[in-house]
């Protein structure tokens, strides 16, 4: 079970590499299409990116067969190599198990992503929240996602 | 009845369920294990159907089962909507990391490049 909080995954990764570098490669289409490719069965479709607060994205995956993995969202923050914050929408419904895009996909889960200058690298902390829309804000504010942690911790 | 619903609609139900304190109040006693019904009921000063439809709003959530043993109601809290959520944590857990691998091969080959 994850030590952080129930409802996000966080991960804290350094790079041999400036935060301008890291940032550069988190908002270039031509990187994009490098790193973002999940592993040899895939390759990668359109990629763009509208880098600016109110602007979109979408990055497409292609598998083997052809069939489209398609991550698309919102800019919501902006702050040239030190943070970006966007939603993460996956409604083509090819995501992990039960997010059929029948059902409605995964929709609105929000990521932010800061660059920290560490030494001569970059250290890279990337947040991915399940809930992070404003009734979830007011629902962790009144504490259900003690209770959340408290079911983690009772059933594991 | 959970994998019937969409996430978002689950997650709404979910949601909707713990917005109550009465409700966070119960399910706070039954992560602690099954309880008749009778106590968990003695703890909140409202009426039997208010209850009851206490009750009924945590199933529908998927967040509680009852199962009735001679005379007593017992109420269990569910794993269910945690098991989704862990699942969906381990997913993208997995899907970041081999991103990230990718970014740092990709950093190094950049840097060659360049020099």
């Amino acid at each position: 079970m994850p030590a952080t909080k129930t409802h996000q995954l966080q991960l804290v990764r350094t790079f041999n590499a400036t935060p301008e570098e890291v940032y550069a490669a988190w908002t270039s289409p031509e990187a994009i299409k490098v790193f973002f490719k999940p592993g040899n069965d895939f390759t990668m479709g359109r990629v763009d990116m509208d880098v600016r607060v109110g602007g979109y994205y979408t990055i497409q995956m292609l598998s083997k067969e052809g069939k489209p993995h398609t991550a698309t969202g919102m800019f919501r923050d902006v702050v040239p190599n030190k943070k970006l914050v966007y939603t993460w929408n996956r409604l083509d419904g090819n995501d992990c198990g039960g997010n059929s895009a029948e059902e409605g996909g995964l929709k609105d889960t929000l990521i932010t992503i800061e660059f920290r200058p560490k030494g001569s690298g970059t250290e890279m902390v990337f947040t991915h929240d399940l809930f992070p829309n404003d009734t979830s804000r007011d629902a962790h504010n009144k504490g259900w996602t003690a209770i959340l942690d408290q079911f983690v911790r009772y059933h594991s | 009845m959970v994998n019937k619903k969409t996430d978002v609609q689950w997650l709404d139900d979910v949601f909707a369920a713990l917005a109550h304190p009465i409700r966070r109040g119960m399910l706070e006693q039954l992560v602690e294990g099954e309880t008749p019904v009778g106590v968990l009921a003695g703890r909140y000063r409202v009426t039997a159907p208010a209850i009851t439809k206490h009750l009924r709003i945590l199933e529908e959530a998927g967040l509680l089962s009852r199962r009735r043993e001679g005379q007593t109601l017992w109420c269990r809290a569910e794993e269910a909507p945690v098991k989704h959520i862990a699942e969906w944590i381990a997913h993208y857990r997995r899907f970041w990391n081999s991103r990230f691998d990718a970014l740092d091969q990709y950093l190094k080959t950049n840097r060659k490049n360049k020099k």
